[in-house]
C-alpha cells in the first residue's frame, strides 16, 4: 500500500516539531534566569507560562511519534510465554482497547474545544488554551491511524516481536 | 457513595485543608443548610486538587459546586470582569460587593456567562482577605519596593500593576517560593497574611507590610443543573444558609488574620508594617496609569465607572 | 455506600488483566477511569475530564525538570563527562566491597540538593548511573535496582517539593521539615550502602583490586569538568541564582557547552539525536503521569482513600501502631497515585488528628515521605519503574527484579525512623524549630 510513506513522513515531522520544541524550551527556560539579572524593558513572567504550554504540546507531539515506533511503555510478560498467534490476537485485542481510550480523547476533545477557545494563558493573551485542544483531537486521530497500520502489519506477519525495542542509541 | 447528581447531598469542593476558616463557613454553610431544611438536604466537603481541576469537575457535575478565587473564573469565562480581583481596583469590602451587584449579578452580568459558558453560578462571595508585601525591609512607599525582585503569581494584571509601581517581577511558582525567599532569588512576595504563616514564609522573610492592595475572595458556586433541581424554597434555603455561614465566615477570617499578624510578631520576631502606616493612596496613584489602560482596553467598564462605586 | 474492599478491586483488577494484555500504561489507566465512571461509582461519567485533565496536570513547571534532567543525563553519556566521573569514583572506592554501587548511592545524596522530585531524578541521574554501572561490568537488573532504590532519598534530602506541599497543607513549618529530612536521608543512604557491601561480601564479588594514587590523581584531573557541575548547580541554587526546577536546564546547558568547548566531541546530528530520545522519553512518562492523574481525580472523587483514612485512624490509638500503618497504607497508595495529589488528599483529614493522638507532624510528614517515595519505586505501577524503563535497555520486568532486595534497607530505614521520633525531630529540636 502507498501509505507506508506519507506515515512515515508524518512520523518524521512529528519528530522534528518535537524536538524544536524541546530546544525552544530549554531556551526559554534559559532566558528566564537571564532576564532575573539583566534589566529588560519587558516584563518577563510569560516565560514559565509559555514554557509550560510548549510542555503541554511537546507530550502531545510525542504520543502518536512514541505509538509508531512502538515506544510507549506496556508491562508484557506473558506475552513473551505464548504462541505467535495466540499473541496476535492478545495485541489485537489491546490494540482495540488503546482505539477506545483514543476516540474517548478525540471525544473529550470536541466537548471541551468552545470553552478552551475562549480561554487565554494569564500574560501571554493570544495564546489559546484551544489551540491545544486542537492539537489533541489530531494527535490522538494519528494514534489510531498508526495502531491500525501496526495492527495490520502484524497479521502480514510483517513485525515480528511485539515489544521489539527501536535501538536508538547513539 | 453518590455521583454527585443523586440524593441530596452535594459535594462542594474547596482547595484548602479541614481547618482553614473557609472550610469551617462551607461546615458551617451545611450546617445550617440541614437544619433549615430537616436534613433533606446536605453538604458534604471533597478535596481533589486546584482550582481548575474544581471548576470542570463543577461544569460536568461530577462535583455539586467549589469555593474558588475570583481570578480562576474571570480568568477562563469573561477577561473583561478581570477587574474584580485585580490589585488597586477594590478599595475595601463594601465596595467589592456594589461591584459585585453591579457587575456580577446584574441582567447580563459575568454570573449569566458563567452560566451560559461553565454551568455553574456564584451564589456568595466571602472575604478571603487583604494581600500585603513581604520583604526584608518595610514597604510603606512604592519608592521602598523601586527595583527589588518581587515574586507575584502568573496574572499579567498584577504583575503589570507592580511593574507600573516599579518593583521587578520575577517568576516562581508557589512550589518553590519559600526556597526562592531562602536564597535570594527573589527578596520581595506578596500575599494574605495566612500565606505567609502556611508557607512558613517568616522564616526568610522580616517584615510584613500591610499594603492591603488586593481584597480577595472565596467566590461559592454551584452546578446550575442542580441549582435548578430544587424548588424554590430549597433555594431560598440553599441561599440564606450560605449567607449566614459568610457573614460568619467573614468575621473568623478577620479575627484570624489578626491572631496571625500577632502570632507572626510575637513568635517569630516579624515586624508587622500596619495600614495606618502605609501610604495606600500612593501606590494607587502610581499604579494608575497601568490600571487606566487595562479598563480602556480590555475590562467591561471605564475606571472613573469603577471608582464612583466606591 | 459502595464497599471500599469492591471498589478497591474495581480500581485494581481490571487495570492489571490490561498490563497482562500488553494494554500500554498511560491507556490502560485512562480506561480505568473510564470504566469506574462508567459505572457510577466514582464521579458522574463526563468524557471532558479526560480534555480538562490532560491539561492541567501537564500544565506544570515542576514537570518540566523532566525533560531538562533526562536531557543533561543523555548529554554527559554522549560526550563522555560520565565515564569520567565514574573512572575518578572508582579509582576512589575501589577496594570497597560493592564499588560503584556506593557511588551510584553516593551520587543521588549529592544531587538530592539539587531536585525535589523523584521521577526527575530517576530519569535524569539514572541514565548516568546506570550507563556507568553497565559499562563497567555490572548486571543491568543489579545497576538499575540501586539506581532506583537511591532515586528515593532525592525528594527527602531538601530541597523538597512534595515536603513543600506538606508543609503548606499541615501548617508545619517548612524549615523545621527541610531540617528534619536530613537525618532520614542519610539513614537511607546509608542503609543502601551497608546493605550493598553485605551483598558483595557474600556475593563474593567484593573487589581484591589495589588502590593505586597515581590512578586516582589522573582521574580526578580528567573528571574535574564532570565534577564541577554539581558544584554549579547546588551552588547556583543555594546562592539564589536560580531555582531547582531552572537547574534542571542549567545541567542540561552546562554539557552542551563542555560538549562544544571542552570535550569537542558534540556535533549537531549528535544533539539532534539526543533532542529526539529525550522529546520521546519525555512525552512518554509525561502521558504516563497525566493519564495517572485522571486516575487519581477518579480515585479520589470515588471517595476510598478518604474512607481508607477515616477507618485506619479508628483501629489503634497507639502512635507507633498507626504510624506503622500509615506507612503501609503511603506505601500501597503511592504506587497507584500522584504524590502530591496523595498529600493533598489526606493530610487535610490527618493533620488536625495528630496532636490528640500524639504524633509530631513533622515526624509524620518525614515518616510519610518516606513511604511514599518507596511507593513510587513499587511493582507494578511505580512511576519511577518506568521512568528507569525509558533510561535504561532493560524491560520493566527485569527491573523491578532489580529494585526488589533494595526493599529490605529501605523499608529498615523507614522502621527505623517510625520507632526512633529523634532520628527525625533532633535536627529541627537543635535549630529550636520544633
Ligand atoms: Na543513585
Ligand atoms: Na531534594
Amino acid at each position: 500500500m502507498s501509505v507506508r510513506p506519507l506515515l512515515d513522513r508524518i512520523e518524521q515531522l512529528l519528530g522534528g516539531l518535537g524536538k524544536l520544541t524541546l530546544a525552544t524550551m530549554g531556551v526559554i527556560v534559559g532566558l528566564q534566569i537571564i532576564f532575573r539579572f539583566v534589566p529588560v524593558s519587558f516584563p518577563s513572567v510569560w516565560t514559565t507560562e509559555v514554557a509550560r504550554y510548549m510542555l503541554v504540546f511537546m507530550t502531545l507531539t510525542g504520543v502518536p511519534y512514541a505509538m509508531r515506533r512502538d515506544n510507549h511503555i506496556s508491562v508484557r510478560p506473558l506475552l513473551r510465554m505464548v504462541s505467535d498467534s495466540i499473541r496476535n490476537l492478545m495485541i489485537s485485542l489491546s490494540n482495540v482497547l488503546v482505539v477506545v481510550m483514543c476516540s474517548l480523547m478525540i471525544l473529550s476533545g470536541f466537548s471541551v474545544l468552545e470553552r478552551t477557545m475562549l480561554q487565554s494563558l494569564p500574560t501571554v493573551g493570544w495564546l489559546k488554551v484551544g489551540y491545544l485542544t486542537v492539537y489533541l483531537i489530531v494527535v490522538f486521530g494519528l494514534c489510531i491511524v498508526f495502531i491500525f497500520e501496526q495492527t495490520a502489519r502484524i497479521w502480514t506477519g510483517e513485525a515480528t516481536e511485539p515489544d521489539a525495542r527501536v535501538v536508538d542509541d547513539d | 457513595i453518590g455521583d454527585g447528581t443523586s440524593g441530596d447531598n452535594f459535594k462542594i469542593a474547596a482547595t484548602f485543608g479541614q481547618d482553614h476558616s473557609q472550610v469551617q463557613l462551607l461546615e458551617r454553610w451545611g450546617e445550617n443548610l440541614s437544619n433549615e431544611t430537616d436534613g433533606s438536604l446536605s453538604i458534604e466537603y471533597v478535596s481533589l486538587g486546584g482550582e481548575e481541576d474544581h471548576i470542570s469537575a463543577t461544569s460536568s457535575g461530577s462535583i455539586a459546586g467549589h469555593g474558588v478565587a475570583m481570578t480562576a473564573l474571570t480568568q477562563s469565562y469573561g477577561t473583561e470582569y478581570g477587574f474584580l480581583e485585580a490589585p488597586f481596583v477594590a478599595e475595601d469590602w463594601e465596595h467589592f460587593q456594589a461591584l459585585m451587584d453591579e457587575y456580577v449579578y446584574g441582567d447580563g452580568g459575568f454570573n449569566d456567562q458563567l452560566i451560559e459558558d461553565a454551568n455553574q453560578r456564584i451564589l456568595g462571595s466571602a472575604f478571603r482577605g487583604l494581600r500585603g508585601t513581604t520583604a526584608n525591609k518595610e514597604v510603606s512607599e512604592p519608592s521602598d519596593i523601586e527595583g527589588v525582585k518581587m515574586r507575584l503569581p502568573e496574572f499579567e494584571t498584577w504583575v503589570n500593576s507592580w511593574e507600573e509601581i516599579g518593583a521587578e517581577a520575577t517568576p516562581v511558582p508557589y512550589d518553590e517560593l519559600y526556597q526562592a525567599l531562602q536564597t535570594g532569588v527573589v527578596s520581595s512576595s506578596e500575599g494574605p497574611i495566612a500565606q505567609f504563616v502556611d508557607s512558613s514564609l517568616y522564616e526568610v522573610q522580616t517584615h510584613f507590610s500591610q499594603t492591603d492592595h488586593l481584597l480577595q475572595t472565596q467566590n461559592w458556586v454551584i452546578n446550575e443543573d442542580r441549582w435548578q433541581g430544587l424548588d424554590e424554597s430549597e433555594q431560598e434555603a440553599m441561599q440564606t444558609a450560605l449567607d449566614e455561614a459568610i457573614e460568619w465566615g467573614n468575621e473568623e477570617t478577620r479575627s484570624q488574620a489578626d491572631e496571625l499578624l500577632q502570632m507572626v510578631q510575637d513568635e517569630h520576631d516579624v515586624t508587622v508594617v500596619s495600614s495606618d502606616d502605609v501610604n495606600q493612596d500612593a501606590f494607587r496613584s502610581a499604579a494608575e496609569p497601568q490600571l487606566e489602560e487595562f479598563f480602556s482596553d480590555r475590562w467591561k467598564p471605564s475606571l472613573e465607572d469603577v471608582q464612583s462605586l466606591a | 455506600m459502595t464497599d471500599p474492599i469492591l471498589l478497591a478491586v474495581l480500581f485494581v483488577v481490571p487495570l492489571l488483566v490490561m498490563y497482562v494484555f500488553g494494554v500500554h500504561v498511560a491507556f490502560a489507566l485512562g480506561l480505568v477511569s473510564a470504566l469506574v465512571m462508567l459505572l457510577g461509582v466514582g464521579p458522574m461519567w463526563t468524557v471532558n475530564t479526560f480534555a480538562n485533565q490532560m491539561y492541567s496536570s501537564l500544565n506544570s513547571f515542576t514537570l518540566l525538570a523532566i525533560p531538562f534532567f533526562l536531557f543533561a543525563g543523555r548529554m554527559m553519556n554522549s560526550i563522555g563527562l560520565t565515564d569520567d566521573i565514574f573512572d575518578f569514583a572508582e579509582a576512589l572506592v575501589r577496594p570497597l566491597p560493592g564499588g560503584l554501587g556506593h557511588v551510584n548511592v553516593v551520587v543521588s545524596i549529592i544531587f538530592s540538593g539539587m531536585s525535589g522530585a523523584a521521577v526527575a531524578d530517576a530519569a535524569g541521574l539514572g541514565s548516568i548511573e546506570y550507563e556507568a554501572m553497565t559499562s563497567r561490568g555490572y548486571d543491568g537488573s543489579t545497576a538499575a535496582g540501586i539506581t532506583g532504590a537511591s532515586s528515593t532519598i532525592g525528594p527527602i534530602i531538601p530541597p523538597s517539593i512534595p515536603i513543600i506541599v506538606y508543609g503548606v497543607t499541615a501548617q508545619v513549618s517548612i524549615g523545621a521539615l527541610f531540617l528534619a529530612g536530613i537525618v532520614p536521608g542519610l539513614v537511607m543512604g546509608l542503609g543502601l550502602m551497608a546493605f550493598i557491601t553485605v551483598g558483595a561480601l557474600r556475593s563474593g564479588t567484593a573487589s581484591v583490586e589495589s588502590f593505586s594514587l597515581r590512578e586516582l590523581f589522573e582521574s580526578s584531573v580528567r573528571a574535574l569538568p564532570g565534577l564541577i557541575a554539581p558544584a554549579i548547580i547546588i551552588g547556583g541554587i543555594a546562592t539564589g541564582l536560580f531555582t531547582p526546577t531552572e537547574a534542571a536546564a542549567v545541567a542540561g546547558i552546562y554539557a552542551v557547552a563542555l560538549g562544544g568547548l571542552y570535550y569537542r566531541n558534540l556535533d549537531p546530528s549528535t544533539l539532534w539525536s539526543i533532542l529526539g530520545d529525550t522529546f520521546e522519553d519525555t512525552a512518554v512518562l509525561t502521558l504516563i503521569i497525566a493519564f495517572a492523574n485522571v486516575y487519581g481525580f477518579v480515585l479520589t472523587i470515588s471517595g476510598l482513600p478518604t474512607v481508607l483514612t477515616e477507618q485506619l485512624l479508628t483501629i489503634s490509638s497507639e502512635p507507633t501502631v498507626l504510624l506503622l500503618l500509615f506507612a503501609l497504607f503511603f506505601l500501597i497508595l503511592g504506587t497507584f497515585m500522584e504524590t502530591i495529589a496523595i498529600i493533598m488528599i489526606v493530610v487535610p483529614i490527618v493533620a488536625p488528628i495528630l496532636p490528640q493522638i500524639g504524633i509530631d507532624p513533622i515526624h509524620f510528614g518525614i515518616v510519610m515521605m518516606v513511604a511514599l517515595m518507596i511507593g513510587l519505586i513499587s511493582p507494578p505501577f511505580g512511576v519511577v519503574l518506568f521512568a528507569l524503563e525509558r533510561v535504561t535497555d532493560l524491560d520493566i520486568e527485569d527491573i523491578i527484579r532489580g529494585i526488589i532486595p533494595y526493599y529490605v534497607p529501605l523499608l529498615g530505614a523507614l522502621v527505623l525512623l517510625i520507632l526512633f521520633p529523634s532520628a527525625v525531630l533532633a535536627v529541627p529540636r537543635y535549630f529550636g524549630l520544633v
